[in-house]
């Protein structure tokens, strides 16, 4: 029996690995950020996360378990996606350890926008083999190290900075 | 009861709540620096109405100005925001909150004048129409995820106390609705239906007792009957008082006297007194499982309002008691079973690094010495609860009017 939930967020990253099959990383980058922007404006004015002094952290990524299900039904993580967090590498807004960290990230930082403040994604780890993807500009605009960031990353999955 | 202690408990508790209302007009859940230094937008509500009760008529006001100006873009409450008003929301729908956020304007507006429902009047219609898009239109009753115990496995579903709070929530929109000449008639059917089947499908006839939810996942399942959670809960929850806490039934109702007959007997705490939110073997009873001071007020008032003087003086005499230097706690504990609470999450595996705080916060607390484990000190809602029901005990049982209303009727009676 089709479980919607799990067919549309399963839909959702089809979606993405056509996109990026179809029009390549940057486009579909593009979309989903529009498509988050959007999301966050709906969503209102907001912050994140839990405070831990300056910064914030999710102790668990909300997204984590849909990825984890796309993958155990379709295999090791797409090309695609990994094309598209190359993208992100790119860009220093993100510190992307899959592939929903594009999406959240900039809900995230539509619904800081909207409440009068700027966020900086310092780090998460919220993939299948717990490996932590950095945004060095933004760890070192904190004032921070990578060793602080990853005694911090120790009991949480993704750790940004409201200024 | 300790009378001159009771009044004591009383007078700190207007102190506690005008201490935490930060200056933009949020009352802190817990003070800066403890658990919860968040506005919350249940809690906040109740501590409106405690305020009103209190007479804190321009604390009040801020209250209410604050929390409708945090109103996210659908409509809808924050489950939670920081001091500016801005959403810091982290658990899923928790539709009370939007009930008792029109619920404490409505109070207001009665008590005061009607100016602030007249300039608030947008909000007011995106929560009246955002609590009618979360009605089933099957069993017309709200779905929601989370209610007062924040705890979906027992609450997610069509659940009594979310509600009750709409429905309340709905009825008092009408209520300011009429007094400012809006048309509401369409909201007024929407509240009856609500109301109506609170009144019969949360109501078991068998047990002539309230029952805690209607567990359903999907808002949307058509027919309910295939939702995959289908099925109800009807264990004994404090929370069943609900339909008489919001007023749609007069507490001498007989659906509401054996409802909370039944909550008595199978919640007040033996060892500890007070009454406990739920069953222990609900199984999430963080710091231990114990007593609820603010649970125990909203009962009191019960007692309160039919007259049962002596049940309502055990109930409000405990929280009269366990108060420690004029502070409540959420809830408190036997150091035996805040150790079983332990145990049983670290060997599951589900024991949070936050809640060391707590546990150092419970520890450290004077009570612990003495074998009580104070679980979050003060709560700000116990102290809310606990003015508005020394104020009812108060006018019923110590006030002049009231006091010779009653001799003259048992002169009567006589």
């Amino acid at each position: 029996m089709v479980d919607v939930r799990k067919i549309v967020s399963e839909a959702f990253l089809m979606a993405i690995i056509e996109g990026v099959r179809k029009d390549g990383p940057e486009k579909t980058f593009e979309w989903i950020e529009h498509v988050a922007d959007n999301l966050g404006e709906k969503e209102g004015p907001g912050l994140e996360g839990d405070p831990k002094g300056s910064l914030n952290c999710l102790h668990i990524c909300p997204f984590a378990n849909a990825l984890q299900e796309f993958l155990i039904k379709y295999g090791e993580t797409p090309p695609e996606f990994m094309a598209l967090l190359d993208s992100a590498d790119r860009d220093d807004t993100f510190a992307a350890s899959n592939v929903f960290c594009i999406f959240h990230h900039t809900i995230r930082t539509k619904r800081a926008e909207l409440a009068g403040r700027k966020v900086y994604h310092l780090a998460s780890s919220a993939n299948a083999e717990r490996k932590t993807a950095y945004n060095e500009k933004a760890i070192e605009a904190a004032n921070m190290t990578k060793a602080d960031i990853d005694e911090l990353m120790e009991k949480t999955v993704c750790v940004f900075k409201y200024e | 009861m300790n009378l001159r202690e009771a009044k004591k408990l009383y007078d700190s508790s207007i102190e506690i709540i005008k201490n935490n209302q930060h200056k933009n007009g949020g009352f802190y859940a817990s003070p800066p620096g403890t658990r919860y230094p968040f506005i919350y937008a249940r809690d906040h509500s109740i501590v409106v109405l405690g305020a009103l009760e209190a007479g804190l008529v321009d604390e009040a006001r801020r209250g209410l100005e604050f929390i409708l100006a945090a109103q996210k873009p659908t409509g809808e409450m924050p489950q939670r925001c920081d001091v500016e008003g801005t959403d810091t929301s982290y658990k899923e729908l928790q539709i009370d909150g939007n009930g008792l956020v029109l619920y404490a304007l409505g109070k207001y507006c009665q008590k005061v004048d009607y100016e602030i429902a007249e300039e608030f009047w947008k909000n007011v219609e995106l929560v009246v129409n955002y609590i009618l898009k979360n009605r089933n239109d099957e069993i017309n009753l709200v779905h929601t995820i989370n209610s007062i115990h924040e705890y979906p496995a027992y609450e997610h579903g069509f659940e009594i106390f979310a509600n009750s709070a709409c429905c309340a929530g709905l009825i008092e929109a009408v209520k300011m609705g009429n007094a400012l000449g809006k048309d509401v008639k369409r909201w007024d059917q929407e509240a009856e239906l609500i109301k109506r089947n609170i009144l019969t499908r949360l109501y078991n006839p068998r047990k002539r007792t309230f029952i805690k939810n209607i567990r359903i996942k999907e808002m949307g399942s058509r027919p309910l009957g295939y939702d995959p959670y289908a099925s109800t809960v009807g264990d004994p929850d404090a929370a069943e008082y609900a339909p008489a806490y919001f007023e749609l039934l007069n507490d001498r109702d007989l659906r509401v006297i054996n409802t909370v007959r039944r909550i008595d007997a199978a919640l007040w705490d033996q060892e500890l007194g007070g009454l406990n939110r739920y069953p222990e073997a609900w199984n999430r009873n963080n710091g231990g499982y114990g007593p609820w001071p603010h649970f125990t007020c909203q009962v009191a008032r019960h007692f309160v309002n039919i007259g049962d003087d002596d049940r309502a003086e055990v109930y409000l005499g405990w929280v009269v008691d366990i108060a420690s230097d004029y502070m409540l706690p959420e809830h408190l504990s036997t150091i035996e079973r805040f150790d079983e609470w332990i145990d049983s999450y670290s060997a599951a595996g589900i024991m949070r690094d936050d809640k060391v705080v707590m546990i150092e916060g419970i520890k450290s607390h004077p009570k612990w010495q003495e074998g009580f484990a104070y679980v979050v000190t003060p709560l700000i809602w116990p102290h809310a609860e606990y003015i508005r029901a020394y104020k009812s005990y108060e006018d019923m049982f110590l006030g002049g009017e009231s006091l010779q209303a009653l001799k003259r009727q048992a002169t009567v009676s006589r």
